[in-house]
C-alpha cells in the first residue's frame, strides 16, 4: 500500500490503515524515544500522539504529502518534536539535537490537557445524539467540511436544509448539556 | 440563551473567522454589550473542542489497542460483521422503515418483513459456503442510490478484491435509501436485506471492509 492510500484510509478512520502506518513507521519513533531517556510507556504515548496528530491533519485536509516528503520522515519529525517538547516541560535534558533541521520545525500541537469535566460532558452528550447529528457535527466541526458537501453527503438537495439540520442538531446537543 | 439559527450561524462564522470585516466589527460590538452572547460563544467553543477531542480520542484508542496486540497481523480482507448488522437491524426496525430504492437486479424486497427474518438467519451457515465452490462468485457489487439519483454501480472482484476462503459469498449489494430524514445503507446478500444504520459507510464498515473498498464507497457517497 502506498503512503497516499494509507493516508486516504486513515482519513476514513480505517483501522487497518492506521495499524499499517503504526507498524510501518512507528518503530523508528519508539526507538528514538527510548534511546533518548524515554521508557516503554513514553514510547507508547508518543506513538499515540503522533498518530492522533496525523489523523487530525489528514481529516482536516491540512496535510498532504508533497513529492519530496516521505510519510515516515514527516512522522519521525513529529515524534521528535513532541518528545522534545515533553522532555523540556519535564525539565529534562536530552542528547537529541534540537537545532537539527528537519524541515518541520514549527509544528503546532494543540494542548488537549484541559480535558476537564466540561469537555467530557460535551463528549458524553455527543454520544447521546442520533447518528446523523453526530456525523453532521463531526463533519463540520472536526473535518471542517463545507455545508455544501455536507448537504451532498446527506443526499439533501438544498444546502439550506442541511444548515437547518445542523442547527437543530446543535440545539439538541446544547439541550443535553444544559439539562 | 435562546439562539435562533441566524445567530448560531453567525457565531459559527465568527469562530471560523469567516466574518467579513464589517460583520466582524458589528459582531464584536454585540459581544461587548452582551454577557449572554459572550457566554454563548464560550459554550460553542467548548462544544467545538469537545467534538475535536472526541474524534481524536477514538483514534488514540485504536492505536492503544494495536499497542496491546502488536502481533496480530493486518489481514488484507476483513469479514463483514453480520452481528453488527443484525444489531443495526433491530435498531432500524424500531425507527421504522422508509421506501427502498432499488436499482439493477430488480430484487423487489419488502421492507420490515425481511428485516425481521434477518435477525433470525445466519448469513454464513457454518463453513458451508467455503466448501461449495458453486456458491462463490468473486464479486462484490456496490450500487449507491442517493435521493433517487442512481450513482454508478461498482463491482469489486476479479482483480479488485479477493475474498478469503472463509468469507466466500455469492454477492453483496449495498443500497441506500432515504426515509423521512435519514439516509441508510442497506446491504443485500443472497436476496436478504441487511440494513446498516449509520449514515455513512465510514462508521460502521470501517473495521470490516478492506481499505480500497471502503475508500471507494466513501468516494461514491460523497
Amino acid at each position: 500500500m502506498t503512503d497516499y492510500e494509507l493516508l486516504e484510509g486513515m482519513k476514513c478512520g480505517n483501522s487497518e490503515a492506521i495499524k499499517t502506518i503504526q507498524l510501518k513507521y512507528c518503530p523508528q519513533i519508539r526507538s528514538m524515544v527510548k534511546s533518548n531517556s524515554g521508557d516503554e510507556n513514553d514510547a507508547n504515548i508518543i506513538e499515540q500522539d503522533v498518530l492522533v496528530h496525523l489523523f487530525e491533519k489528514v481529516s482536516t485536509d491540512e496535510f498532504s504529502l508533497n513529492e519530496n516528503t516521505k510519510l515516515g520522515t514527516y512522522l519521525f519529525a513529529v515524534g521528535r518534536n513532541i518528545w522534545l517538547k515533553s522532555l523540556r516541560s519535564k525539565g529534562r535534558t536530552t542528547s537529541l539535537l534540537e537545532n537539527e533541521s528537519d524541515g518541520f520545525t514549527e509544528l503546532d500541537f494543540e494542548n488537549d490537557s484541559e480535558d476537564d469535566d466540561k469537555i467530557m460532558e460535551v463528549i458524553e452528550a455527543m454520544k447521546k445524539l442520533g447518528e446523523t447529528c453526530q456525523k453532521i457535527l463531526d463533519w463540520y466541526y472536526f473535518e471542517r467540511v463545507s455545508m455544501k458537501i455536507i448537504a451532498e453527503r446527506l443526499g439533501m438537495p438544498a444546502e439550506a436544509t442541511a444548515r437547518k439540520r445542523k442547527y437543530k442538531c446543535f440545539q439538541r446537543l446544547k439541550k443535553l448539556l444544559t439539562d | 440563551m435562546n439562539m435562533d439559527q441566524n445567530l448560531y450561524e453567525q457565531i459559527d462564522k465568527y469562530l471560523d473567522k469567516d466574518l467579513v470585516p464589517k460583520e466582524l466589527k458589528s459582531f464584536e460590538e454585540k459581544l461587548k454589550q452582551s454577557l449572554e452572547l459572550r457566554e454563548e460563544v464560550e459554550l460553542q467553543k467548548r462544544i467545538r473542542k469537545g467534538i475535536r477531542i472526541k474524534n481524536k480520542e477514538s483514534i488514540r484508542e485504536l492505536v492503544k489497542k494495536n499497542q496491546k496486540n502488536p502481533k496480530k497481523g493486518t489481514a488484507k480482507i476483513k469479514k463483514i460483521n453480520f452481528k453488527t448488522l443484525a444489531m443495526a437491524a433491530s435498531i432500524v426496525l424500531a425507527i421504522g422503515l422508509g421506501v427502498f430504492l432499488f436499482t439493477n437486479n430488480s430484487q423487489a424486497i419488502s421492507t420490515s418483513k425481511t428485516i425481521v427474518q434477518m435477525e433470525q438467519i445466519d448469513p454464513f451457515p457454518g463453513q458451508a459456503y467455503a466448501k461449495s465452490e458453486e456458491n462463490f462468485q468473486r464479486n462484490i457489487e456496490v450500487t449507491m442510490t442517493i435521493d433517487n439519483n442512481i450513482k454508478p454501480s461498482y463491482t469489486f472482484g476479479e482483480d479488485g478484491l479477493n475474498i478469503s476462503a472463509r468469507e466466500k459469498m455469492s454477492s453483496i449489494r449495498i443500497y441506500t435509501y432515504k426515509d423521512m430524514d435519514e439516509i441508510k445503507i442497506i446491504l443485500v446478500h443472497n436476496k436478504k436485506v441487511y440494513p446498516i444504520t449509520p449514515t455513512s459507510v465510514k462508521l460502521e464498515l470501517k473495521e470490516n471492509l478492506d481499505l480500497e473498498l471502503s475508500n471507494k464507497l466513501l468516494r461514491s457517497i460523497k
